[in-house]
């Protein structure tokens, strides 16, 4: 069984501290919903999962079935089966999205894939998101909006086939329809088998892509760990309930013991504005 | 053609012109694009030239389109010069070069618009790799007489690394007020980001730059006519990286 796991993660970007000992482990065949609030580490925890270099571990470890990964760039950790769906993709302009894309294939084969057998796998990856094929002649992600940039994330996930997705607010900024789409696809992953950690402000995304828990990070750390009938709860009535229920402080940078918790089903209170 | 007493090699443009050169040493030219006439010429620099100059003299109603793609090693001294001294001609200027380990490249190109109704295009596109040196120097010139002249000036250099040297100096010296000019420079570094991302899709290092490069000169290679030659210079600078 594939497994990720994070141990007592520290991380900054230029010096400042984010990430404050993050603890998660996701298997495969899971899907792990990790909320919290704005600007307290979430993509920050992807990124380095990923490796990009600006975010800097401090100390911890990331262990991909039992492996640290923490010395492979990018490149590696990618061919190794992590895929990092981003909150904002990157335009690079002047690179062809096709011309990316065969790099992408062949950089995990050891012979280049055919012309022919390469335009199948595209039209059946642009096809199953609805994303328009004569776009894959365009720089990559230059120009686009931003609903074709989320769906060029999914595709390339499709088209790469990785052993854990990380998903980052693929939904923000797409239409209904570009939702169902991205959600079905994600779905998929889920069928196969795929360990999925996944972020997102939506319950609707959730409605089909159904986590199997949820994790919330507060102030650079997992402050709590619950099954998915948080999903519910935290649509319906925010995180709150962290501090009156768990005495978890919402603020950033409280000197305040770090408290972790983990539970399992929960009770909603349906009528928030009380 | 004929050599002057510099070592010129003087080269009379009297018919429409469509030439590739090779150059890998040091070499002096002197192109002299006659009325009306057209040159279309593509200059690879390859292995090590040391020293390259060319001058252009362009005379009424001519037009001459250079591209230039520098993959020479070591040391480099360029430098090119451009008299637009009739009226109504045009010259177009489109550089690619790469600086490696150890190279040392210095890239002037100067163009003189002396009368009026005159167009010049200068794009100069660097990359410098480890420890290489590349500095573009690019002087426009427009004189009183040059009313409705045209000239743009366009300098791009990113650097791989910490211990790259470059820089790029656009100079427009206009002494003429009915002139429509354009310049921009800049100098970076390589995108962090995009390099990142090309590389978590499972590109390596190396094969995420070449794609970069390729990107940032593709104004020149995309200018290169004869496709087999476009390939050859793309699979060139792949293998550079
Ligand atoms: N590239 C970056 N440069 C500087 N600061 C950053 C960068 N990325 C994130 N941060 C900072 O790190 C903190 C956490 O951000 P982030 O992980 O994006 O939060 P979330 O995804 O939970 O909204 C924020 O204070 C944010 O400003
Ligand atoms: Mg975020």
């Amino acid at each position: 069984m594939h497994t990720l796991e994070i141990k007592d993660l520290h991380v900054s970007i230029d010096g400042k501290e984010i990430l404050k000992g993050v603890n998660l482990k996701i298997d495969e065949n899971e899907t792990v919903a990790l909320y919290g609030p704005n600007g307290h580490g979430k993509s920050t925890l992807l990124m380095t999962i990923m490796g990009h270099p600006r975010y800097h571990v401090d100390s911890g470890e990331i262990l991909l079935d039992g492996e640290n990964i923490l010395m492979m760039d990018a490149s590696e950790r990618s061919k190794k089966g992590l895929f990092l769906a981003m909150q904002m993709p990157i335009e690079v302009p002047g690179v062809p999205t096709a011309d990316f894309l065969r790099s992408a294939i062949n950089s995990r084969r050891d012979k280049p894939i055919s012309l022919s057998e390469f335009y199948k796998l595209l039209n059946e990856a642009t096809k199953e998101v609805n994303f328009p094929f004569d776009m894959v002649n365009r720089s990559l992600n230059e120009g686009f909006s931003g609903g074709e940039k989320k769906k060029n994330e999914i595709m390339q996930m499709l088209i790469l086939n990785p052993i854990f997705d990380l998903v980052d607010e693929i939904d923000s900024g797409l239409d209904v329809d570009a939702i169902n789409y991205v959600a079905k696809a994600l779905k998929e992953e889920q069928e196969k088998g795929k360990g999925i950690l996944i972020i997102s402000h939506y319950a609707r995304l959730y409605e089909i892509v159904k986590p199997s828990r949820v994790a919330i990070i507060v102030d650079g750390r997992i402050a709590f760990e619950g099954d998915n009938s948080y999903v519910e709860k935290i649509d319906v009535e925010g995180y709150e309930w962290l501090e009156s229920e768990f005495n978890i402080s919402l603020k950033k940078g409280s000197e305040a013991k770090p408290k972790v918790i983990s539970l399992g089903t929960c009770a909603i209170r349906k009528n928030r504005a009380k | 053609m004929m050599l002057n007493d510099d070592n010129t090699l003087k080269i009379e443009v009297n018919d429409d012109v469509i030439e590739e050169i090779e150059i890998n040493s040091s070499k002096n030219l002197m192109y002299i694009v006659k009325q009306d006439k057209c040159l279309d010429l593509t200059i690879y620099l390859s292995a090590t030239v040391v020293s390259f100059k060319i001058f252009f003299d362009l005379k009424k109603n001519a037009r001459a389109n250079i591209v230039l793609i520098d993959t020479s090693k070591g040391k480099l001294d360029l430098s090119a010069n451009v008299i637009m001294n009739e009226e109504k001609s045009s010259f177009e200027w489109c550089l690619a070069s790469i600086s490696n380990n150890d190279d040392d490249k210095k890239i002037d190109v100067s163009i003189d618009q002396i009368v009026g109704r005159t167009t010049a295009h200068m794009y100069n596109y660097g990359v410098v790799l480890s420890n290489g040196r590349l500095s573009f120097a690019g002087v426009g010139k427009i004189y009183p007489r040059a009313n409705g002249a045209k000239v743009s000036q366009v300098a791009k250099i990113i650097n791989y690394d910490e211990r790259a040297f470059s820089s790029a100096r656009p100079i427009l010296s206009i002494d003429c007020d009915d002139v429509v000019a354009m310049h921009s420079a800049s100098v970076g570094k390589v995108d962090e980001n995009a390099l990142f991302y090309l590389q978590s899709r499972g590109l390596k290092e190396s094969d995420a730059k070449a794609l970069l490069t390729l990107a940032h000169l593709s104004p020149a290679i995309e200018k290169i006519k004869d496709e087999v030659a476009k390939e050859r210079v793309i699979k060139e600078i792949k293998e550079l990286l």
